[in-house]
């Protein structure tokens, strides 16, 4: 056992730099900032059967849902060196439709022949995947109305191209060379995890897997452990779901038992109109991040980590998305109040472990125009073409019983970076009037919350706005006695007026249009007056 | 005479040349007033100042970063962006982390001010610079009692005129009193947040380093001083305080030029070069030249002018050994530093560190000199692998050997960073490996990543001295610019900046013999990521090719697109005869083992003076090879060669040739 765990330790971390490099391959030559600027992407390793054995950690919400991602898609293909998959429906392993996962198998050389061994695969947040609205982030009603669905299917079949890919994206997708760049990103990084996965000396590999998972599978069990046992149940809600829905209560019930948690939603709100909807995938990744994060920094990231945790979601649920429901923000906002709620409970359970509610959204904002004459941006070589903006935004993190919360950051289930203003004016007729931490905004406690961050973009050309926002009228709560934080607002400055915008939708806008994004506090700590 | 003098956290080094060939000397370093180690060390090789050019590598700027002693400074930016350096880029610095510790920025909001006027994204005026701005910013300084100030604002990259207008109502006010730096004259490039952080902390630490170097010059009274900057030249004393963040690699860029030059000497193009110290490991790549990177970073600030491209991670022979949750053996990030140190230092360590199982097993003599004239405690480093391997169930040595192989994994894959993941092979280099303690651990690296060569220089121990005698006179500049490729006026156009740079070259180094190189940052267009391109000619079309192919290699596809150009730069230096390294005599005396040791999984091995072994001869490990404060550990299945000029070379015995070999005999 003793010397399994040295070798175990070496190879988990061979593989964790493996999915390291995958990551700096596809970050330096991808094409849209939202991938090689944000790094709104993950890489990873898979066992033959589809367990998740190595992740670069990049976007907690990926993590889980990697981990779920790839069990069915393994078996649905016969697998021959040089196949290339892509796929990002939300029932078959994805998240939302901008998420476009690419598998490739890795084959190894042993004494009986080449043999399928692992898979590498990337999954990439794209700016746009085709539908109603312009970044495929617009509040809609069907999946099927938020963008090309791509089922699990050969991109390259045996190191053969399949046209039939890249016709879709050219026939549905706005920017598709764009979309094929970042695709090539994609699949350069898959190929280079799988060049160095067969790389690694071939005796005992299986039995190595197999050891790191059944090592790892304790952290996950230490973790628990380590949470009184007992029953936590907490509730939150959605505000709306952008179609006149709501409020949307999402409740968890949490048992503790030993080494073994249940996480059921049970009593939560039922599937939805709006794109608030969360396919399973998302509502695993939400609650596994969680726990995640009372494990240890070094655990492994494999999903044998997560064995000891029972997810529980109802049929109709909406964090159990069904067929063609819309499930847009799912991925983006829904995730986080998943986050709020699991942390509620076992605020229960381990006070001073857990921090009050963060911002609770992440802000999505998506411009998008075509480029035209008003373009001030001096890019007349690409006139006419269509162009996207999306960003996130960072906001307050909650207090805990160690301290204040940090302010104006991405929170739990996302962590991209803002992209440059410089950057954002050289390339889109934006311009941007103020990039401010919003004081006081956090919630008072004996800590308090972080603030959250105040954004204002000028539009020098007319385009359209979408913004899919939450904690408008709710305010993430605090902890222990301390206060909630400050609620977002989202506002629009036409011919000098103002006009508060709703949390989710899609405006026309005019050249010379303010848009003004205040983001919410995170929630205060213990009582203010003990400070 | 050149001396070379670098000052580091224990030692300051010095390395000179003269008729009696090459000379070395160690002091201990004066953090207090690190020129106080200079004087004692000029003194103590008995030269005369006045004769010397003085070649420094200063840590006066990356302490005052690490350690926030810089000066007060004001941040002047525009009205409504006044926080752009404390959100940064709006990440959370650890992903899984549910309560992090809030950590006040270098910068705070009562240090920031912003101005009404503003350039867009084509250089244009949109909103003037007015004189209530103006005004505002100089009361400020006065109020606030400000002693620098950084000065950024968006595109001044490309119209620089109101960083200008601040900087001339700063100056009209306070005159030299006040030491101001202009983001467009620090680093001439886009990304604001960037160039932001760099402008900011110039103006941090500026004064300290001009105050510093000032009071050096007078105190030394050198013929000449000058500073080694980041980027691996060497720049005059005067222009340093005002470029002054390119300092914070001064030190360790010394031994990449080093490397570099005993790459050549030894026509070795391939290098990956180790340096492992206490709490950290330096790891880099050259070929042919050291990379170089504009994406630094010190105190989690990035750092954006060019700076040679070293990649450091917290592993070094202090790294703490422990177990995790799950059982499974895990090694640093902890250090225990110098003090209380490894074990087997015997001032209060406890817990088992990778110097203690290089110790535990042999592989370093027990009264190896560490840090003055320390000897070690061999019992302690056993008791505390001990009680670690009780829990594994493996003896105290089986313990420290999985303690070495775990940090070695870390070391090897530092190693890849710089090499494959930029898309080299690793197996193509040699690894040149200097420092305290690299030497144990070289051979395994190189094993590990399939490299057949390792090379332990001369002088390995005062390295970066060394390097200071080798760098070139040298100055960088940069402008930020997008042009595509295919347009007709781009060869024009860059033309026209490139000649303004060199310009500006000429009246920084007057009087001085220039030679230039251009490059230029490209991309396809729409990347956020470039390759920085040779660009000797206007030939824009085979630069393209180049491009291409550079692609190929880093990231191993080309993509159908229009290339473009985003930034151009000059490097101007100033060629000057360096020093050779002196030539060691022949022998084919062998030389005698000093001692004998068991070592753990190898038996018993001989141990070597380094001073012992001459040029002439062929030696096959097991064996240790010891100098002052280093030992290098040959393996088994190597052999080594000492150079004519000192080096020695290790080379991966083919195992063909040992199967040959057995046959022979």
């Amino acid at each position: 056992m003793s010397n399994d765990a040295v070798s175990i330790s070496l190879f988990a971390h061979r593989l964790s730099a493996l999915c390291e490099e995958m990551g700096a391959v596809l970050k330096r030559s991808a094409i849209s900032p939202n991938i090689r600027d944000r790094e709104d992407f993950s890489c990873a390793l898979f066992d033959r059967s589809g367990q998740l054995i190595a992740q670069a950690a990049h976007i907690p919400v990926h993590l889980g849902s990697m981990a779920f991602a790839m069990a069915d898609v393994v078996g649905a293909f016969d697998w021959q060196p040089g196949d290339v998959v892509v796929f990002n429906d939300p029932a078959l392993g994805g998240t939302h439709l901008p998420d476009i996962t690419v598998v490739s198998p890795v084959f190894l050389d042993t004494v009986v022949g080449t043999e399928l061994f692992a898979f590498s695969a990337t999954r990439a947040h794209h700016a746009d995947i085709g539908g109603k609205s312009p970044g495929s982030m617009g509040v809609e009603t069907s999946l099927e109305d938020e963008g090309l669905i791509i089922s699990p299917c050969y991109w390259f079949e045996a190191g053969h191209e399949q046209a039939a890919l890249a016709v879709r994206f050219r026939e549905r997708v706005r920017a598709p060379e764009e979309r094929l760049g970042d695709l090539s990103a994609q699949k350069a990084a898959c190929m280079v995890g799988a060049r160095r996965l067969a790389e690694l000396p071939v005796a005992g590999l299986d039995e190595k897997i197999t050891a790191l998972m059944a090592v790892s599978e304790a952290y996950g069990r230490n973790a628990i452990d380590a949470i009184p046992d007992g029953r936590f149940t907490f509730e939150d809600a959605l505000e709306d779901d952008g179609c006149g829905s709501g409020p949307l209560p999402i409740r968890v019930e949490i048992t503790i038992a030993g080494d073994t948690a249940t996480v059921d939603f049970s009593g939560s709100a039922a599937v939805t109109p709006g794109p608030v909807n969360c396919p399973m995938a998302v509502t695993a990744a939400s609650v596994l991040y969680v726990f995640r994060c009372l494990m240890p920094a070094h655990t492994p990231q494999t999903s044998a980590v997560f064995h000891p945790i029972n997810i529980v979601v109802p049929e109709g649920c909406l964090l159990h998305a069904t067929d063609g429901a819309a499930v847009a923000a799912g991925n983006v906002e829904t995730s986080q109040r998943i986050v709020d709620v699991v942390l509620g409970a076992l605020a229960q359970a381990i006070p001073e472990r857990i921090p009050a509610a963060a911002q609770g959204t992440m802000n999505n904002v998506i411009f998008g125009g075509d480029r035209s004459g008003s373009d001030q941006s001096g890019d007349d070589q690409h006139d006419g073409e269509p162009w996207l903006y999306y960003e996130t935004l960072a906001g307050g993190m909650g207090a805990h019983a160690g301290g204040n919360g940090l302010s104006a950051v991405q929170c739990h289930m996302t962590n991209t970076k803002n992209s440059s203003i410089e950057v954002l004016e050289m390339h889109y007729p934006l311009q941007i009037r103020e990039y401010a931490v919003r004081s006081g905004s956090g919630g008072d406690g004996l800590f308090v919350g972080g603030d959250g961050m105040v954004r204002e973009w000028v539009v020098s050309a007319d385009c359209s706005v979408s913004l899919l926002t939450e904690r408008r009228t709710s305010m993430p709560y605090g902890l222990q006695g301390g206060d909630a934080g400050a609620s977002g607002r989202n506002c629009l400055c036409r011919e000098g007026v103002w006009q508060e915008l709703a949390a989710k939708g899609s405006w026309q806008l005019q050249a010379g249009d303010v848009i003004r994004i205040e983001t919410p506090g995170g929630g205060g700590f213990g009582i203010a007056e003990e400070k | 005479m050149f001396l070379g003098v670098d000052t580091g956290g224990t030692f300051t080094d010095f390395v000179c040349f003269d008729a009696d060939g090459m000379r070395f000397h160690k002091v201990l370093s004066t953090p207090d007033d690190p020129s106080l180690a200079i004087e004692q060390g000029i003194e103590e090789l008995g030269l005369d100042a006045s004769m010397l050019h003085v070649v420094h590598g200063s840590t006066v700027a990356t302490n005052a970063i690490l350690q926030r002693k810089g000066v007060h400074t004001l941040f002047v930016t525009h009205q409504g962006l006044e926080d752009l350096l404390t959100i940064g880029r709006q990440t959370r610095p650890e992903l899984y982390q549910l309560c992090p510790d809030a950590i006040a920025p270098v910068v705070g909001r009562q240090d920031c001010i912003g101005i009404s006027g503003r350039i867009n994204a084509s250089g244009d005026e949109q909103s003037v610079l007015d004189a209530g701005d103006l005004k505002r910013v100089i009361e400020r300084v006065a109020a606030g009692g400000y002693e620098a100030v950084a000065v950024c604002l968006l595109f001044s990259f490309l119209n620089p005129a109101h960083e200008r207008a601040i900087a001339k109502a700063l100056h009209d006010t306070y005159s030299d009193d006040l030491f101001v730096s202009l983001s467009h004259q620090v680093l001439a490039e886009y990304r604001e947040y960037e160039r932001s952080a760099t402008t900011f902390l110039n103006a941090y630490v500026g004064p300290l380093v001009q105050r510093y170097l000032q009071r050096l010059e007078l105190s030394l009274g050198a013929k000449h001083l000058y500073v080694m900057h980041s980027a691996g030249g060497v720049m005059q004393a005067e222009l340093a305080g005002q470029q002054a963040v390119r300092l914070v690699l001064s030190g360790p860029a010394g031994g990449l030029v080093a490397a570099q030059a005993i790459g050549a000497q030894l026509s070795e193009k391939h290098i990956l070069t180790f340096d492992m110290g206490g709490t950290s490991t330096d790891v880099a790549l050259i070929q042919g030249r050291a990379s170089k990177t504009t994406e630094g970073e010190i105190a989690g600030m990035p750092v954006s002018l060019p700076m040679l491209d070293i990649h450091t991670i917290g592993a070094g022979g202090g790294s703490v050994a422990w177990l995790d949750e799950a059982g499974l053996p895990q090694v640093g990030p902890e250090s225990a530093g110098a003090r209380p140190g490894p074990v087997c230092y015997g001032l209060g360590g406890e817990k088992p560190t990778v110097t203690d199982a290089n110790l535990l097993l042999g592989r370093m003599p027990a009264n190896a000199c560490l840090a003055g004239s320390m000897s070690l405690d061999m019992e302690a480093a056993r008791s505390a692998f001990s009680q670690y391997g009780e829990t594994l169930g493996l003896s105290a040595e089986a313990a420290a050997r999985a303690v070495i192989d775990i940090a070695e994994e870390h070391m090897a894959g530092a190693l890849r960073v710089v090499s494959v993941q930029r898309g080299y092979d690793p197996a193509d280099f040699s690894l040149l490996c200097f420092g305290g303690a690299g030497g144990l651990h070289a051979c395994a690296l190189a094993e590990k990543l399939s490299m057949s060569k390792v090379i332990i220089p001369v002088a390995s121990g005062a390295f970066s001295a060394l390097g200071m005698l080798l760098g070139k006179q040298q100055s960088e500049f940069s402008r930020s610019r997008r042009f595509a490729l295919q347009d007709n006026d781009t060869a024009a156009e860059m033309q026209q900046l490139f000649m303004q740079m060199q310009d500006e070259a000429v009246a920084q180094m007057q009087g001085l013999a220039l030679t230039f190189e251009r490059h230029v940052d490209m991309r396809y267009i729409g990347q956020g990521f470039h390759l920085t391109m040779a660009c000797p000619d206007d030939d824009l079309e085979q630069l393209k090719q180049r491009f291409e192919q550079a692609h190929m290699q880093a990231y191993g596809h080309q993509l159908n697109r229009d290339v473009e150009i985003m930034t151009v730069r000059l490097s101007a230096f100033v060629e000057r005869p360096l020093p050779v390294l002196p030539e060691l005599c022949t022998s084919t005396e062998v030389a005698h083992p000093v001692a004998h040791s068991e070592i753990y999984g190898v038996g018993r091995v001989p141990h070597f003076m380094r001073a012992d072994l001459k040029p002439g001869l062929s030696y096959e490990g097991p064996m240790l090879v010891l100098e002052d404060i280093a030992t290098l550990w040959l393996a088994r299945g190597w052999q080594m060669q000492v150079s004519t000029h000192g080096h020695l070379l290790l080379e991966k015995i083919d195992a063909n040739q040992l199967v040959l070999e057995a046959v022979d005999v």
